[in-house]
């Protein structure tokens, strides 16, 4: 006809999704799902392996370990034990959900600071966590450990710029992967409001990389005034300092910056 | 169709679909997932409760946006209608993969702490004045919802109760929602992943929706143009009778936004409303089968003379008065009470 009036398909077989369906659709189908297989194969593949790193770290929940050493409240729940070649070795203390161990430290009582304590751990390089026991003796006194008369190492390494990110410790250690950027952040943020102990993961140019433990500038626990940076790129400036084997980024809100 | 309400109504040509579409979806799973393990360097490996939660979350991007693209493909050709057919069962799968995605997110990003998950999804990360940090889990969250009232109203029995104007107002939230998930990737994921093949791939299947919808509107657009129908007191010219292909229709354009399909059918011709009761398919591109117009989407059927469903079914579309003049059909654009009996043009009749 001079005007084209109708689509151009074939008017051979009409599709009526109650009837059987004619044999081209059903071809069709075929060699729909024969290609769709191949698409969904190959997508799925190729979108797996363009992921980045999920990150380090693992969390040995089946093992039970119990450690012995001095029990620190401040700023955040953490023991500090001997290493296997005499060193310390900072263990961060924690629930087994999104809080840190002040709750069950303050149930628990304990007199003095010589303690063994038991849990699972979760580890990152030379970062350890536990994430003690939920029996009610998951702490008890070590009276075999000798008394500390000194104080523990410390050392002022000056004040620093750097770039990175605000994670909770918990997670970068091993409890989750991938434990940053946009998608944990909400995580990180209940993580740390929890009273796990917020941790900076500092990046240079070069790729190296430090994680040290967030405090205010006179080294107590810093939570609510970090929390909305959680989880962004950040520029911050502060003082490092250095308690045995444990580096703390003593900083000052305020001086936190996006990039 | 059917008088009273089944979940499904199977057939072999249905089951046979099912079993592919979810075929697909396992191999797209299966290999993200097998895939991952192997890739992830030495050490790194995803959490199986992270893995598990992204594989569904893209599959179900993924299903939606081809979901989205059935529409319109199905106007260009018509060998994407059994897809249309059944595009029920894909959005109901879509949204199985999204519940599961949803629901690890929940456990496992938001709960295990003192604050209600749903409510931490909304408040734990409070910057909403920013793109940078955005909580991107409410767009996911206002996603899903829209597509689980899609998928809990999904049946006819929905269609029928809610009536069809709220019905499809609902159902058109799929586009709203598929814009909350471009943002929801876009937000999250993409913030994330070093690679540029992530953006490119929510992007592209934005774009992708984009171009079909906006090809085809073209398309009918241009159509309407090219063949330049025009009414004369009340009646349009459609063309000679003998142009009209036996058991098809000339869509030719009514008052407002009316269409009008014209069929030629058993050496007469008939006019009914181009939209059909059930979801507005195009009763025009549909064949005339059993004496009855067959809808190209989902089936429904209306005798031409006077647009009712055969018995025992109730469906029923406008009617239009046609004419024949030396061989060529005329019809008159005032829409006629829906199911009035009409006395079709006899071509034979006309041309003696």
């Amino acid at each position: 006809m001079s005007r084209k009036l109708i689509r151009d398909e074939d008017p051979g077989e009409y599709f009526v999704g109650y009837l059987d369906a004619p044999k081209v659709d059903r071809r069709y189908l075929l060699g729909l799902s024969v290609l769709g297989l191949g698409i969904a194969g190959g997508a799925g593949a190729l979108l797996a392996k363009k992921q980045g790193g999920a990150g380090q770290g693992s969390w040995d929940m089946a093992t039970q370990v119990t450690l012995s050493g001095y029990l620190s409240e401040t700023p955040y729940p953490l023991l500090r034990t001997t290493g296997l070649d005499g060193s310390m070795q900072t263990v961060l203390l924690a629930c087994d959900t999104k809080c840190g161990a002040q709750e069950k430290l303050a149930a628990a009582s304990v007199a003095g600071d010589r303690v063994n304590v038991r849990g699972s751990l979760i580890q990152r390089g030379r970062h350890v966590m536990m994430a003690v026991a939920n029996e009610d003796d998951w702490i008890s006194a070590d009276q075999t450990l000798p008394a500390r008369l000194t104080g523990f190492d410390e050392e002022d390494l000056g004040m620093v710029e750097l770039n990175g990110e605000i994670l909770d410790s918990k997670c970068w250690f091993g409890a989750m992967r991938p434990n940053e950027g946009a998608g944990h952040k909400a995580c990180a943020m209940l993580c740390i409001a929890g009273g796990l102990a917020p941790y900076f993961y500092a990046r240079d140019r070069l790729g190296r990389s430090r994680a040290m433990m967030i405090t205010d500038p006179e080294g107590h626990a810093l939570v609510q005034p970090i929390l909305r940076y959680v989880a962004d790129p950040v520029r911050v400036t502060g003082r490092v300092h250095r308690i045995e084997d444990l580096l703390q980024l003593r900083l000052d809100p305020a001086d936190l910056t996006r990039v | 169709m059917a008088v009273g309400y089944k979940a499904v109504i199977w057939n072999g040509f249905k089951k046979s679909y099912l079993f592919s579409l979810w075929a697909v979806i396992a191999a797209f799973i299966a290999s993200f997932v097998i895939m991952t393990s192997l890739t992830q360097p030495e050490g790194e490996s995803f959490h199986p409760v992270q893995l598990v939660m992204r594989a569904f979350g893209f599959a179900g991007f993924a299903l939606l946006t081809f979901i989205l693209i059935i529409g319109p493909m199905a106007r260009l050709t018509p060998r994407f209608k059994p897809l249309l057919y059944n595009r029920r069962h894909m959005g109901v799968s879509a949204f199985i993969l999204m519940l599961i995605h949803a629901a690890l997110v929940m456990v496992w990003y938001h709960g295990f702490s003192d604050i209600n998950p749903l409510l931490s999804v909304l408040t734990t990360n409070p910057n909403y004045d920013r793109i940078g940090g955005f909580p991107f889990e409410s767009l996911g969250l206002a996603a899903f919802l829209i597509i689980f009232l899609m998928a809990a109203t999904s049946h006819d029995f929905w269609l029928a109760n809610l009536g069809a104007p709220f019905w499809k107002a609902l159902h058109m939230g799929v586009y709203f929602a598929f814009a909350l998930l471009v943002a929801h990737v876009l937000l999250g994921l993409v913030q994330h992943e070093k690679s540029p093949l992530y953006a490119y791939w929510v992007l592209g299947s934005a774009g992708l929706v984009g171009a079909l919808h906006l090809i085809t509107g073209w398309r009918e657009f241009a159509k309407d143009r090219r063949t330049g129908f025009k009414a004369k007191d009340g009646w349009v010219e459609v063309g000679p009778a003998s142009d009209i292909p036996n058991d098809r229709a000339v869509i030719v354009p009514g008052e407002g936004r009316e269409r009008i399909a014209v069929f030629r059918y058993d050496g007469q011709v008939s006019a009914i409303s181009n939209a059909c009761k059930h979801q507005n398919g195009p009763l025009g591109e549909g064949r005339i089968v059993n004496g009855c117009v067959v809808c190209p989407w989902h089936g429904y059927e209306y005798k031409p003379r006077d647009g009712r469903s055969p018995a025992p079914f109730t469906e029923k579309v406008a009617t239009y008065k046609v004419g024949l003049q030396d061989g060529i059909v005329f019809v008159n654009t005032k829409a006629l009470p829906a199911g009035t009996d009409v006395e079709p043009a006899r071509i034979e009749e006309a041309r003696a």
